[in-house]
């Protein structure tokens, strides 16, 4: 499952390599990019490359640097393991206990790269150096100095996501965030964590039920459901600065909206003829085009990640089930899964491949999350009666999906790998939260 | 049992050169989204006026709410022997406008139950309508999951929530 983009990828680089092979005889001491092929380990959260984190070193301000140190250690071995990429083994890793990680104290032959960072105080200010080593030549992988402007903590999520671009070659999420909705006293606001549960913050203020939040996957703009007019109408708010735009007010709800890929578009359902079905709306709610006409339920859209077709829930065999349609509403076919309840497709924005739809399946009184794909050929089980878990979103990087689970009481966010490793709760348990989306990757960065 | 290759691929060659051998650049990850666009700021749309309804006492109508059975908007035979009376209430307050409004249990997805409760109010909607209830007395609106009737996770709460209720405006 993992090797076939590995491959792709592989096979893209030697052909970038083929070019490049005259300046490389030129270069003395070239800088490399490792890149790892593996054969082994396709145990389920396995294929992971095994790297070493030292501790980091401080030079200047030794009490404000000692502690920002140790926190910057935790967050990024934090990141590391999140990423689904790495095997982490170190004194850092060690010293944390037993958690998902390797605690070897000392280098195994394994190791593909060493992980160095250096906080440093001067005149200009506080900067962290990191650096990553191939192991065991120690040749320099890659060096960057971050500014550090008050928190380590961006510094650590943008020093991640160097590691994971030069030892896989993928951009990473760990500067990504996840929206959802979460009950406030009377009401449920839109609230916006890191993508580790970092910084919780309420962005909407509408004092009413708000649903299915939907990030945007070209800017900072979540589009959502409320009933703050006393109806289930289309709003937009901006997570950085608060701003509530209208998005669409039809007779009947407006609701499960689902962004293009190119985000000037939403595929949302409407009941204007007294119907739910699907439409597509611009950002302003014009309408662009009706996609559904069928007699009974459709609802829950996704778009694929070229924007051509449509995965959407329909109630038109009796239960609710997922059907793909062109997304100009032609070619309408039913995903030929086993389940006879299903709902909340989500599909892989990684459009390599044949593609992936996740999708909430009910067995019994709950759901459970399942991954397959677009012909229905392959199915795989994510989670495993938990409580019930539902609403699966992928993250940008295709790798992760989050998802909501009553495993812990109330409703609760969390996030796993696309094989159903690492799950792990991003909101408190005191907290009812569900409904999550992710966002993308900051832009331009 | 793992077994690795290793395959090292100079790639800063060409950021090396373009800077003098001195410069650093990261290489653009591959698969970042692209540029945003402008964003579209929509127009703030004014909220619906309802034109000013005419006065009715509550208390002259007793509009009972109708029960659909688990995941279906089809009405039952007692949901319609309810509506009829209801309809009958409604032509002799012949100034009467009505919100009907449609619920669903707990169970399903938000979004569906939104859709679902939606088909429950216009099917109550649609009887009255043939009834000879005049459509301009008679909005829906959708609640889904989000007002219990009881909030009960157990059959008989569930019942009562799977509903379609009648509020006098």
């Amino acid at each position: 499952m993992k090797t076939t983009p590995r491959t792709t990828r592989l096979r893209h680089r030697f052909g970038v390599l083929a070019v490049l092979l005259p300046a490389l005889a030129l270069l003395a001491t070239a800088r490399a990019l490792a890149v790892i092929e593996w054969e082994a380990g396709a145990e389920k959260g396995g294929m992971r490359q095994p790297i070493w984190l030292e501790p980091f070193t401080i030079s200047g301000d030794t009490g404000r640097l000692d502690p920002m140190s140790k926190a910057g250690e935790n967050i990024l071995l934090d990141d590391l393991l999140l990423s689904g990429h790495f095997r982490v083994d170190g004194p850092v890793a060690a010293d944390l206990g037993p958690r998902d990680v390797w605690v070897a104290r000392s280098k195994g032959p394994d190791l593909t790269a060493v992980v160095i960072g250096r906080l440093e105080s001067g005149p200009e200010g506080v900067r962290f150096v990191g650096r990553v080593l191939a192991h065991p030549s120690e040749k320099l992988i890659f060096e960057r100095q971050y500014p550090v402007a008050k928190e380590i903590r961006p510094v650590m999520h943008a020093f991640c996501d160097d590691i994971v671009l030069h030892l896989t070659g993928e951009a990473g999420i760990a500067r990504t965030r996840i929206a959802c909705i979460c009950a406030a006293s009377k009401s449920r606001e839109v609230l916006v964590v890191d993508y580790d549960g970092h910084g919780p913050k309420l962005v909407t203020k509408d004092n009413s039920a708000n649903l299915a939040p939907a990030w945007s996957p070209v800017d900072p703009m979540i589009a959502y459901t409320s009933f703050k007019r006393g109806e289930a109408d289309l709003y937009a708010v901006n997570p950085e600065t608060g701003q509530t735009f209208d998005v669409s007010h039809y007779p009947g709800i407006d609701s499960a909206p689902a962004w293009s890929p190119d985000g000037r578009l939403l595929a949302v359902t409407l009941a204007i003829k007294s119907n739910p079905d699907i439409y597509l709306i611009r950002r302003n709610g014009e309408i662009v085009e009706r996609l559904t006409f069928d007699p009974a339920i459709d609802t829950s859209p996704c778009f694929s990640p070229t924007g051509r077709q449509i995965a959407f829930t329909s109630s038109r065999l009796g239960s609710p089930q997922l059907f793909i349609m062109d997304s100009d509403g032609l070619n309408v076919t039913r995903l030929p899964i086993p389940h006879t309840y299903t709902d909340s497709p989500a599909w892989s924005p990684r459009a390599e491949g044949t593609g992936r739809i996740a999708y909430a399946a009910r067995l019994g009184a709950a759901f459970d999350i399942f991954v397959t794909t677009p012909d229905g050929g392959s199915v795989t089980q994510l989670t495993f009666g938990q409580g019930s878990n539902e609403n699966p979103r992928w993250a940008p990087d295709g790798r992760h999906i989050v998802f909501s689970s009553t495993r812990g009481g109330k409703r609760g966010i969390y996030v796993m790998l696309a094989d159903g490793s690492n799950q792990r709760r991003l909101t408190p348990a005191d907290r009812d939260c569900f409904y999550p989306t992710w966002s993308p990757r900051p832009a331009g960065k | 049992m793992r077994s690795l290759k290793l395959v090292v691929i100079p790639f800063a060659c060409l950021a090396l050169i373009a800077a003098g051998c001195g410069g650093k650049k990261e290489p653009v990850p591959p698969d970042e989204p692209p540029a945003a666009p402008p964003v579209d700021t929509p127009p703030v749309t004014p909220p619906q006026t309802e034109t000013e309804p005419p006065r009715v006492e509550p208390a002259s109508l007793n509009l009972e709410s109708v029960y659909f059975d688990y995941d279906r908007y089809e009405l039952r035979e007692d949901a319609r022997a309810t509506l009829a009376n209801n309809a009958k209430q409604l032509e002799s307050n012949s100034g009467a406008k009505v919100s009907v409004e449609g619920h669903c249990d707990e169970r399903g997805t938000t979004e569906y139950n939104l859709a679902l409760g939606e088909k429950r109010a216009q099917a109550a909607r649609d009887y009255l309508v043939n009834y000879g209830i005049a459509a301009d007395r008679l909005t829906t609106v959708s609640f889904g999951e989000e007002r219990p009737a009881d909030p009960g996770q157990d059959e008989s709460a569930w019942a009562k929530n799977r509903r379609a209720a009648f509020v006098v405006k």
